[in-house]
């Protein structure tokens, strides 16, 4: 068994189609990845570099109903300081950091807010683009930065809870919205009351949380791919070079061939997986460093965040089994590769391409394979709508990996081992 | 040893390929022998486990090979007609696998590789790719495929394509050595290659065993058929309506001197002939191969 398993390795890894889909997807996720840290580490952070957070950490901060007046307070006395300014103040860039669109001190402005004012009539068109487009920027002194971030974000944080909250519980009253649209933001406002209720720890973790960032971008439609593309020819590749009635015809050419097979595209699977895993992490640390790995600016989501990596895998061998199925049944390539990348990335599409208007079927969706590998689910929390109760998607997907194993397995054995040898 | 196809019948679609065929083998050499189309490849793939009946059975020693299952598979060795290879695989790691699929373990895994690779005559070619090898390289490496695991059943289907004279003289010789305590079933329809080996030769027409008998009795039953006759050159259409002609080649006087299979004396100037198995072939199917393009009808 080990020495066919390593036979087989050695025929997907010599497959060329996998050789060009790996350098292609490699090449691919490198540069994306590295253009989102990029801008991580430039654009979406404000005018300023990461390296000077190297010094000092951002402390974590408890935010709670019993302190939040008291750290408003400071936020108010810091920014009502001499030293900090609301324009843009070019001669002072090298001792000053602007923090661009993601914090603006006393005149941020939370757009889902105001877009919620808007539709709600609260205010017109022409205030809401005033408001939108005329926000004054912070300039602050460097050397505040950590200081500044530990009582601004945890300040914000709340606020932006507040206003959640209130738009959540506005949705969840109103007669003009559907059942499951009600129920959705009742679910929401409930669980963010239990938050400001409870308390939340702000200010960790935001370089580590890139690193998952990064695993749940777009690359992780290359993963999809480099697996799709590696295993589709497992048994095609066979009936296609015709090599079928040799194998078929030996002692082991059939169920243990087949057992092999699959345990073969398993590590390969894994193989991909672990790469994947190494990039991420490769490209955070080159830009980042270790240091910048830890520096703390937000709300931790490390818990959350913690159950990707393994949430990423099962998705994985989940892709790798329809995969194998696919292949197990056609004898062309081309077929194989079409129907395996139909099967595996049409769920894909249809949350970015094609609008799907009923939950239910989008939800369905949301819980193949290939979404749990891509990630979506990471950042924002998915639920599944059953019943009336909104269940974490995430208790789904080692069912709906444990569902796609019990379907397929035995369609590939059926499959490949009761194939027949003709013209 | 006993191999029985009993009743056995393949379909494809409305047609018959394999058509009630019952036959016993037991150890030996047997020709298959057949037109194109005529069955031969379907029932060599039923007797290898890759291609099952519509109908009948196939028993080894009683017990049918569909509940022998791995156990059958085990002790045969199948060279089909048309196959593949892994290209980038070299000869040495192509036997090896095929070793591993076999149950062929540690320590024979090798020594049998080597000896095989040097049977076939591909042992300095052996760290080779696939890719780089000649038709008949890949030939003989498939050779050596079925040869690796000693079968007990050898299939061999169209074994000598490709090959050229002096490999399949090699070929032949082998399977002469080979034929011993076990049964050697062996598709062709180039006759050269099976009158000197094979113990029994089954002539298929249509899906159906056309005749059965040694290459001797066969002979025999087209002896006082086979005559030469001279003829001119503008004659030829009229005698190729009337009977199947198996040679055919101008004279230095400008006459066409033919070799034809006729039940009565065809002509005054006609001479009886010798007959050999390609006149048993001829009475069958009233041509021979392009393989063999020195007949022709």
């Amino acid at each position: 068994m080990k020495t066919i398993i390593q036979y087989e390795l050695k025929k997907i890894f010599q497959n060329k189609l996998f050789i060009g889909a790996f350098i292609i997807c490699l090449v691919a996720m490198i540069s994306m990845s590295a253009v989102a840290v990029y801008q991580y580490n430039t654009g979406t952070r404000g005018h300023f570099d990461m390296t000077l957070m190297k010094v000092e950490k951002a402390p974590e901060v408890f935010v709670s109903k019993d302190n939040i007046d008291e750290l408003k307070k400071a936020v108010e006395d810091f920014e009502n300081r001499d030293d900090i300014y609301y324009e843009s103040h070019e001669a002072q860039l090298s001792d000053y950091i602007e923090g661009g669109s993601v914090y603006s001190g006393k005149y941020d402005i939370n757009t889902s807010d105001l877009f919620f004012k808007l539709e709600t009539g609260e205010i017109t068109e022409a205030e809401f683009e005033v408001l939108i487009s005329n926000t004054p920027q912070t300039s602050i002194r460097k050397e505040y930065l950590p200081e500044y971030f530990k009582l601004y974000w945890s300040v914000k944080e709340y606020e932006d809870l507040e206003s959640n909250i209130e738009r959540e519980e506005f949705y969840a009253n109103s007669a003009d919205e559907t059942q499951y649209y009600r129920d959705y933001n009742a679910f929401l406002a409930k669980q963010d009351r239990e938050t400001l209720e409870k308390g939340f720890v702000s200010g960790y973790d935001y370089g580590w949380e890139n690193f998952y960032s990064i695993l749940s971008q777009d690359i992780g439609i290359f993963l999809a791919i480099i697996i799709i593309f590696g295993l589709c020819n497992v048994f095609t590749s066979e009936y296609s070079l015709s090599v079928d009635a040799f194998l078929l015809s030996s002692k082991k050419g059939r169920g243990t061939l087949a057992s092999a097979k699959i345990i073969a595209a398993l590590i390969y699977t894994v193989l991909c997986f672990v790469v994947y895993v190494l990039l991420a992490l490769l490209i955070s640390f080159i830009f980042l460093g270790a240091e910048g790995m830890n520096v703390g600016q937000g709300e931790s989501h490390l818990t959350r965040l913690l159950t990707v990596i393994p949430f990423i895998l099962v998705g994985c061998v989940s892709l790798c089994f329809i995969t194998l199925t696919v292949s197990a049944f056609c004898k062309k390539q081309i077929t194989s590769i079409a129907l395996s990348s139909l099967i595996c990335l049409l769920p894909l599409l249809t949350q970015f391409v094609i609008y799907i208007d009923n939950q239910y079927v989008s939800q369905f969706l949301e819980l193949m394979p290939v979404n749990t590998v891509f990630g979506a689910y990471i950042y924002s929390s998915r639920y599944v709508y059953l019943d009336g109760n909104f269940i974490d998607m995430r208790y789904f997907f080692p069912l709906v990996a444990l569902s796609v194993a019990i379907v397929c397995l035995p369609l590939i054995y059926k499959r490949y081992t009761s194939h027949q040898v003709s013209n | 040893m006993k191999l029985e196809m009993i009743n056995v019948t393949k379909k494809y679609g409305d047609k018959k390929a394999v058509d009630n065929l019952s036959i016993t083998l037991t150890n030996g050499v047997y020709a298959l022998l057949g037109a194109n189309g005529s069955g031969k490849t379907t029932l060599m793939r039923m007797i290898a486990d890759v291609l099952k009946p519509t109908q009948g059975e196939i028993r080894l020693d009683d017990e049918s090979i569909k509940k022998l299952d791995a156990e059958y598979r085990n002790i045969i060795g199948y060279l089909p007609q048309n196959f593949g290879y892994y290209k980038d695989f070299t000869a040495e790691d192509f036997l090896y696998y095929f070793c591993a699929l076999k149950g062929i373990n540690d320590p024979f895994r090798k020594s049998r590789t080597q000896e095989l690779l040097k049977y076939v005559d591909l042992y300095s070619e052996r760290k080779k790719k696939i890719k780089t090898f000649s038709g008949g390289m890949r030939q003989r490496l498939g050779i050596a495929q079925a040869l690796l695991n000693n079968p007990a059943i050898l299939i061999l289907d169209e074994p000598t394509a490709g090959l050229d004279p002096k490999e399949r003289i090699r070929f032949r010789n082998l399977m002469t050595e080979m034929s011993k305590d076990r049964i050697v079933i062996y598709a062709t329809h180039i006759v050269s290659d099976i009158s000197f080996i094979a113990d029994r030769v089954l002539i298929m027409k249509e899906g159906r065993i056309a005749a059965d008998g040694t290459v001797h009795s066969l002979i025999e039953s087209v002896k006082g058929k086979v005559w030469r006759i001279k003829a001119e050159r503008e004659a030829l259409p009229v005698i190729q309506k009337r009977f199947i002609i198996g040679e055919a080649f101008t004279e230095s006087d400008g006459m066409i001197s033919l070799r034809l299979l006729s039940a009565e004396k065809p002509c005054e100037n006609a001479e009886p002939c010798e007959p050999d198995l390609s006149d048993v072939y001829l009475n069958f199917f009233g041509e021979v191969s392009a393989d063999e393009n020195h007949y022709s009808v």
